[in-house]
C-alpha cells in the first residue's frame, strides 16, 4: 500500500481567489505615488488614490494578493520576513 | 517620524497614512520589496541608521518614535518567475534586507506596532491558547496531536462534533496558484495515521450553534463586531464565505472586552485581532491575529480603525 506523502489538512485545501504572488502587477491604470506614499488610479483625468476611486463596476480594479485576505483569511505572513 | 513596514499593494496601510498625512505627521512608507532602489547606510561607532528616499537620506534614528511592521514584500517579489534571480540569491537578498530592518530594533525608545518577535510568538496557536486560558477566556476543547489513535479518541469523546484547523498558517504557494486551508469539520474515519503523523492538526470541539464575533484591539481602542455569513448559524469556517458574509460593529460585555485587552497586554502586541464565538450566553476563544487585517471593517461595519492606528503611531511610547 502508497503511503500517504502529503499532509492530513491538504486534503481540504481550497484554491484562493487572488492570485499567487507573481501573477500580480500593478495595471497601467494604477501606480504608487512616492509622494503621498499611496497607490492612485486615474480618475477623470486626475491621479486619486485607489482607497477614493469611485464605485464604477465598467472599471478595473486594483488587483491584489489580499483578495482572500479582505474576506478575513488573513494568514498569509509568512513567519517574519519569509 | 512614523515608519511603515509593507509593500506598496497593500492598500489598508493608504487608509492609515491619509489619516497620518492629514495629522501632518512625519510619515515614512517602506515598502522592502523595492528596497533595492533606496541605498541604506548603518555607522559605528556614532550610531546612524539612514535610508534614502527621493534622492535624499534620512537619518531615522534621530526622528523615529514608532514602527508599524505590517506586510514587508519581497525583494523581486513581483517578477514572474522566469525573471526572478535564482532561489539562492532570492534567500540570500531577503535575509540581509530583513536583518537591516530588524535593525530598526536598536533605535531606543520607539513604539512598535507589533514587535517582531512578539508577533511571531503570538501566531502560535498554542501560546494563543495559552495566554487567553490565562486571562480568563474559556477555551473549546482541544487536542493538537500528530497521532491517529489520540484524535479519534477525542473525536469519539465529542461525539464526533470535532473540526480540525492547521497549527500554523496554512497557506500553500505553487508556481501558479495559491491555497488556503481553512477550518473543516472532520469524520473520524478521515484520520489517518501516515498523512497525520506528517504535521501535527488542531482537533477541537465544534460549538454550533454560536454568534462569532471578530474584535480588534489597538492600544486602548476595541472594536467588537458580530459575524453574520447568512442565515446559517451552524456553518464551520466564516472565512469560506466571500460575498453574504456581513460585519456589523456591536457590544460585548464590560468582562469581554476586559479579557481581550488583557490577552494583547499577555502576548505583548499593542494590536491584535481576536476571533471569539458566544453559545448560550458563554464566550469562548478561537484564535487571535496579531497581525490580522480590518480594512474591510473601515468600510463595512463603518469603524475608524484607520484613525485609532493613527493615533496610536503618532503618539508612540509617549514619554515624559
Amino acid at each position: 500500500m502508497k503511503r500517504s506523502t502529503e499532509p492530513l489538512l491538504f486534503r481540504y485545501k481550497q484554491g484562493c481567489c487572488s492570485p499567487s504572488r507573481a501573477g500580480v502587477q500593478m495595471k497601467d491604470e494604477f501606480r504608487y505615488d512616492e509622494d503621498i506614499q499611496m497607490a492612485v488610479t486615474l480618475e477623470d483625468g486626475r491621479w486619486v488614490p485607489v482607497i477614493e476611486m469611485q464605485d464604477d463596476p465598467k472599471k478595473p480594479k486594483p488587483i491584489t494578493k489580499k483578495a482572500d485576505i479582505e474576506k478575513g483569511d488573513d494568514q498569509k505572513d509568512e513567519r517574519r520576513w519569509r | 517620524m512614523i515608519v511603515i513596514i509593507s509593500n506598496q499593494f497593500d492598500f489598508a496601510i493608504d487608509y492609515v497614512v491619509r489619516e497620518l498625512n492629514r495629522r501632518g505627521e512625519n510619515t515614512l512608507r517602506i515598502n522592502s520589496e523595492d528596497l533595492i532602489n533606496h541605498p541604506v547606510v548603518t555607522t559605528f561607532p556614532d550610531f546612524s541608521y539612514k535610508i534614502t528616499f527621493q534622492g535624499k537620506m534620512m537619518e531615522i534614528n534621530k526622528q523615529l518614535k514608532s514602527v508599524w511592521f505590517r506586510r514587508p514584500g519581497k525583494p523581486f517579489e513581483w517578477l514572474s518567475h522566469k525573471e526572478k534571480p535564482s532561489p539562492q540569491v532570492l534567500r540570500f537578498v531577503e535575509d540581509q534586507w530583513h536583518s537591516f530592518l530588524e535593525g530598526l530594533l536598536a533605535i531606543p525608545d520607539v513604539l512598535w506596532v507589533n514587535n517582531i518577535s512578539r508577533n511571531q510568538d503570538a501566531e502560535c496557536k498554542i501560546i494563543q491558547l495559552m495566554a487567553a486560558q490565562k486571562v480568563g477566556f474559556k477555551l473549546p476543547k482541544t487536542c493538537i496531536t500528530s497521532d491517529a489513535g489520540k484524535a479519534k479518541a477525542f473525536s469519539d469523546m465529542l461525539n464526533g462534533e470535532v473540526i480540525v484547523k492547521a497549527l500554523y498558517a496554512p497557506l500553500i504557494e505553487y508556481d501558479d496558484k495559491d491555497y488556503f486551508i481553512f477550518t473543516n469539520k472532520i469524520k473520524p474515519e478521515l484520520i489517518d495515521h501516515d498523512s497525520l503523523k506528517l504535521a501535527p492538526c488542531i482537533f477541537q470541539e465544534f460549538i454550533s450553534p454560536k454568534t462569532e464575533y471578530r474584535i480588534t484591539v489597538i492600544g486602548d481602542d476595541i472594536f467588537p463586531v458580530t459575524v453574520n455569513p447568512g442565515n446559517d448559524s451552524t456553518h464551520v469556517d466564516w472565512r469560506k464565505e466571500k460575498c453574504e458574509i456581513k460585519f456589523k460593529s456591536c457590544e460585548v460585555p464590560s468582562l469581554i472586552k476586559k479579557r481581550c485587552f488583557d490577552l494583547v497586554a499577555e502576548l505583548d502586541l499593542v494590536f491584535g485581532a481576536i476571533d471569539l464565538v458566544e453559545r448560550d450566553g458563554h464566550f469562548y476563544f478561537l484564535e487571535i491575529n496579531p497581525n490580522g487585517e480590518w480594512a474591510w471593517l473601515q468600510e463595512e461595519a463603518g469603524l475608524d480603525i484607520a484613525s485609532s492606528i493613527a493615533t496610536t503611531l503618532a503618539k508612540g511610547l509617549e514619554i515624559p
